[in-house]
Formats: structure tokens, sequence, C-alpha cells
């Protein structure tokens, strides 16, 4: 006991002090975030005198002011029976009436998932196929469908877009690209002539829509504003045929270990379980035929990636079908007879996104059975610059005002997505 | 407060000096000496009896730390530097000061810290990207486990896509050490390079961060550990 010196001496003294103070918990714990000063004050502990049951401690409370001896008070919460507007404070979540023990995962249109479109494959429940179906591809390459002039009409409504609709020197791509997407949908719209039953469409902005679902025992949801959606009064006609759709059950849906579903997605415990499609009944146009969706962000930091936004097109397209399938057939999960299609496109102004889903069954609980099936086109350029201002290297001009590497085939491939459901009708009517 | 401490305390002085001793027998008798109090200057060497009082105080500057979030996130925190001035404001440490402003991501280095209390045991997590940090010398990585992300210090040859290990379990036999897993020292073999090593289990990472440390794990007598 001698020998030892200094901590050592400590240590045989207070021997809890050396060491882990008490059975495996660390002296100190991992750091905590915030400092003390923004903390809120803990309030202090009531004096040892109200440990005692039964025993009345005689405080300063009726003195008026402190005493030194006398123990302190602690007097009922006072209730001022109302509160200013400026301090009122929302109640608590538990006493919400919408609040569920269950947390549901919510999918909204900022939500940006970590793996994207394979992330969203495993929560609709869908397989993937490169490239768009072939009834589309056929429309896209039917010179009939073409309109004319088309190449010429696109690269002035991509100039328009980019340069003269705007004062500006350099328009802002949250000016150009809502106008780049309203000229292309103009423009098909000028096949009306040909098609008359295109003139059974109608276009609807700012909607709001929410459809819930189970996946393994995880309640998901998707709501939110999207943008633009292109209602028409007869459904598409299902693209995949009935083997196709049978063979999918042998398919076998791929996971992220050890990253979860539920990365993401906001989970909340106030939600409402409800299927909108976020138009009312007996509204004229209710089969949802196309949703476009625009990337308008300036920086590259705030605009989604190209797999995020196709995950986001994915997920608000499933949505759409799935609230339309149970308006049409029910809320029991089971395969559909009649399987519902919706398109989507999806763009930032310059690189587009095609998806054509295609809704199989609603029964979505459990891994097995029957998928749903989705075709995606990814990353079609419609032209590969645009010049705002005529590049000039040592007085002459090098790049001249407009684009540059146009590519014809993107804007063949929005035209047969356009006028799908559409043509066919006309050549049914004609035969 | 300070300036409240002082008031009361100057307070307990009176304002008359007391009562001083009795003047000692004059050499002159006879005489009367009047005034005795005009005449009786306090000599330096007798103080006058009063409370301790303290008549200076530090002033406090206005510091508020920037670190006031308490809930952790990902993205990146904006930060007040300080200069090498300390909460009075003066430099408690020269030469620090100046260069880009930075924003602070924040590091978790409590590596083994299951994601809910009620699934304990090793655990993987998936290297999401490997990133400059202004803030410190080492990278830093994104890695995602279940559905909770986190940015951890970037070994040497940590990338995008790893899986790596985070256990608290020691068994018999050694474990076979990977680049980036984090296990207590005992089930490590003696030899293998290691960084950001705690002092106990549960205090979070302390030694060996900065960029280009390592130690040799060298367990040539038995400890005890959790």
């Amino acid at each position: 006991m001698a020998l030892a010196s200094g901590p050592a001496r400590r240590a045989l003294a207070r021997p809890g002090r050396l060491g882990l103070g008490g059975c495996g918990a660390p002296r100190r714990g991992a750091y905590e975030w915030g400092v003390r000063s923004t903390r809120k004050p803990e309030p202090p502990p009531p004096d040892r005198v109200y440990e005692i049951p039964g025993l009345e401690p005689i405080t300063y409370a009726g003195k008026m002011h402190f005493m030194p001896g006398l123990a302190r008070p602690v007097f009922p919460p006072w209730d001022p029976g109302w509160t200013h507007p400026k301090y009122r404070r929302p109640p608590p979540i538990h006493e919400h009436p919408l609040y569920k023990d269950q947390p549901c995962y919510t999918f909204h249109q900022r939500c940006r998932l970590l793996e994207g479109v394979k992330q969203a494959l495993w929560l609709t429940k869908t397989k993937l196929i490169e490239g768009l179906p072939k009834k589309v591809l056929s429309l896209v390459e039917d010179p009939r469908n073409h309109i004319e002039n088309q190449d010429e009409r696109v690269l002035n409504v991509i100039s328009h877009a980019r340069l003269w609709h705007s004062t500006e020197d350099i328009p802002k791509r949250e000016t150009y690209c809502p106008v780049i997407v309203d000229n292309l949908i103009q423009l098909c719209k000028s096949q009306i002539s040909k098609h008359p039953s295109l003139a059974r469409r109608i276009c609807a902005k700012s909607y709001t829509s929410c459809t819930t679902w189970t996946r393994e025992s995880l309640l998901l949801q998707v709501r939110g504003a999207s943008g633009a959606r292109l209602s028409a009064r007869d459904p598409l006609p299902p693209l995949a045929s009935r083997e196709e759709v049978e063979a999918t059950e042998k398919h076998v849906l791929e996971t992220f270990d050890p990253i979860s579903p539920t990365v993401d997605l906001r989970e909340c415990n106030v939600y409402d379980v409800k299927d909108d499609t976020g138009f009312r009944e007996g509204y004229p146009y209710p089969h949802p035929h196309t949703l476009y969706f625009l990337e308008t962000a300036q920086s590259r930091r705030h605009r989604f990636q190209p797999d995020q936004l196709r995950a986001k097109m994915l997920l608000f397209a499933f949505g759409s079908a799935l609230a339309q399938a149970r308006l049409l057939y029910g809320n029991d999960a089971k395969v559909l007879e009649q399987p519902v299609v919706v398109q989507s496109v999806g763009t930032d102004g310059r690189v587009f996104q095609f998806l054509v889903l295609q809704l199989n069954t609603t029964d979505l609980a459990s891994n097995a059975g029957v998928k749903n099936l989705v075709w995606v086109d990814s990353d079609q350029l419609l032209y590969q610059h645009f010049w705002c201002l005529p590049v000039i290297r040592k007085k002459v001009v090098v790049e001249p005002v407009g684009p540059t590497g146009f590519q014809p085939e993107t804007f063949k491939k929005f035209l047969a997505l356009y006028l799908h459901g559409a043509v066919g009708v006309k050549d049914c009517s004609e035969a | 407060m300070a300036l409240r401490a002082l008031t009361r305390s100057l307070a307990s002085l009176s304002l008359a000096p007391p009562a001083a001793a009795a003047p000692g027998p004059s050499l002159l008798p006879g005489a009367q000496v009047t005034n005795n109090v005009l005449l009786q200057l306090p000599s330096a060497s007798i103080l006058l009896p009063c409370r301790p009082i303290l008549t200076s105080v530090a002033l406090s500057a206005k510091f508020v730390s920037w670190k006031s979030r308490t809930k952790y996130t990902i993205t990146p925190v904006k930060m007040r530097k300080s200069g090498g001035r300390d909460h009075t404001g003066r430099i408690q440490v020269h030469g620090i000061g100046g260069g880009h402003k930075q924003r602070y991501r924040m590091i978790d280095f409590l590596r083994f810290r299951p994601e809910q209390e009620t699934k304990p045991g090793p655990f993987e997590e998936k290297v999401i990207v490997v990133r400059y940090d202004p803030c410190r010398s080492a990278d830093i990585a994104l890695v995602a486990g279940g559905s909770r992300k986190r940015w951890i210090i970037a070994t040497e040859n940590m990338q995008a896509g790893d899986i790596i290990l985070n256990s608290d379990h020691i068994g018999r036999m050694a474990v076979a050490p990977r680049e980036g897993d984090a296990h207590p020292l005992g089930a490590l073999p003696v030899g293998t390079l290691i960084n950001n090593v705690e002092s106990e289990p549960g205090r979070g990472a302390q030694y060996i961060r900065a960029a280009g440390a390592g130690n040799v794990c060298s367990n040539s007598r038995p400890r005890i550990q959790r």
C-alpha cells in the first residue's frame, strides 16, 4: 500500500473510479450533440424532505421570501385558462385524431431514394424491362404518325423555350423547362385532325394524389403534388400478354441488404389511410394516361439525379395506377383481369426519361406471385447543348446560336407515348 | 451577474469606521486631550475588519457556441470559426484564424451504435460515398444501414459499395480483420493496424483519427474488455 503512489493510490482508495463505472457502462458516454448552454436546464431536484412520506414539510411559501433552512415549496402547475396565439403550441402527437402506432413510410415529390429505381421496384413489386414496349416502338417507326416538318418544328420549339420566349439573355431552367414540355404537347395535339380520339383527353396540373399499400408488413404511402397529368376518357390497352404476365411469377425481386427498403422514406405516425386519385367522382376523364414530371431546379445539387427522377416517376405512376385499380375493381388484393397501364415522362428540359407501367396485381403484401411490369427508356437527349449566345473566336462565329446535337428519335418517342391509346382506336374503327 | 456579486459584497461595508482602540496614556500629564478622533489616523498595518469582497471580475464576452443542434443529421451544418478565441473573447491559442468557410458534417464516432435498441448485436452497413471533409485531415464516408445514414471516418482503401461490419462481440478465436470493420480490441489479432480507438466501450473514438494515423494492435497482456 505504501509503495503505490499517485493514480495507483487513488485507484486503490476508490476502486470504482478507475475502469468501468458500473457493469460495462462507460464512465462518460459518446459525444452528445448540442452544447450544454443550448440545452434546456434541468429543473432543480425537490428537497429531501419530500421523500419522507407522511411528513408535512415546512416551506417559506407563507413568508413570501426565501428563508435558509426551510424547504422549497412545490406549487401545483397553474393553468391561466387561455394562451396567447403567439405562444400556442400544437398538442402532443399522441393526441392527434389520426395518430396510429404503426408507422407509415411516405414518399412525396421531394424524396430522393438512396437506391433509386431498384428500391422503387421493390416497393412496387415490379419487374423492369429496358426499352419501350414493342407496340409503342411500332408507333415510333410508323411514318404515318409523323408530323410534317417534324424536325424543323421541334428545333423551333427548343429555340423558343430556351431563348425566344423570355427577355433574359439566358433563361433559367425554371422558365424554359415547363415551356418546352408545354410546346411539345401542343405539337403533339396538332395531330388531332388525323386522330380524332385525341380530343378525348385533358391535361391537369397541380393535382394531389394519395395511395396506401402494404408491402411485407410495411405500410407505404405515395402522396403529393407531382407534375401534370394527362387524363383520358378511355383506359389504355394492356401491353403485355397474359403469358408474359404469368411468367413474372418466377422473377425474384432484387434486395439491397444491408439497406432497408424504407431508407429515405418519411416515417410518420400521423397519417390517413386513403386512396385518392386527385379527382372527384363523375370526372369526365377518369383514366390516367401520362404523367409529366419536370425537374426545374437550377443548380445540379438541388436537381434530382436521373436515377432518382426515374424512381419518382415509377412511384407516382404506380400510385395513380393503384388508386384507379382500386376505384374500378375494389379494395381486395387480387390479380387484375384487365391490367391498368399508366405512362410517365420525366425531363429536366434536355434529357428525357420515358416509362410505361402495367399494373397486373394489387396483391402487394407478399413477394411471391404475379409482379407488375415497367418498361423504362432512360437518358434520351433531345439536344446536346443550346448556345444562347454565339461563340466567337478570333472574329469568326465558331458556334451559332441554337441547339447542337439534336436527336429526332427522342421527340418521336414522346409523340408515340402521346398517341398510344388513340392510334389503335382509329385502326379498330377503320377496320 | 458578476456586477451583482460585486455590489452585494460592497453593500456589506459600512460607511462609518468602527470605534478605534482607546488612546494610550499621554506623555503630557494634566493636558486634556480633545478631538481624539481627528488625531487618530489608522496606520497602514491595521486593516479594517470586513467581509471578503472582490473588486474585479472577468468580463465574459457575448459568446454563444454555434453547436446548438441536438438532433443528428447528415446534411452539412453551418459553423462559426473560433479564431483561437475562448469564451472571454481573448486569444487562447495563437496562430489560428482565417481560411475558407467550412460547413461541419456531423461524424458519428461511436461505430457500434445499433439503429434500434431492440436489435443488439453485430450489424453491417454499406458505404455510399467517400468524400473530402474540410474540417479534418481524413476523408469521410457516408454509410447506410437499416433505414439510417451517417458519416464515419473513411479508411485508406474504402470505396463506394463496400460492406463494413460493426461488432461488439469477442470470440475465442481472433477475427480475420478486414479493412473498414469495427471490432473490440480483444477480438483483433496482434499486429492489425487500427485507428479510431476508444478508451472504453461506448465512449466513442477519440484516438488515432487523423489522416495517415494508424497504430499497431499489441495485446501483449490480456485486458478485460466488454
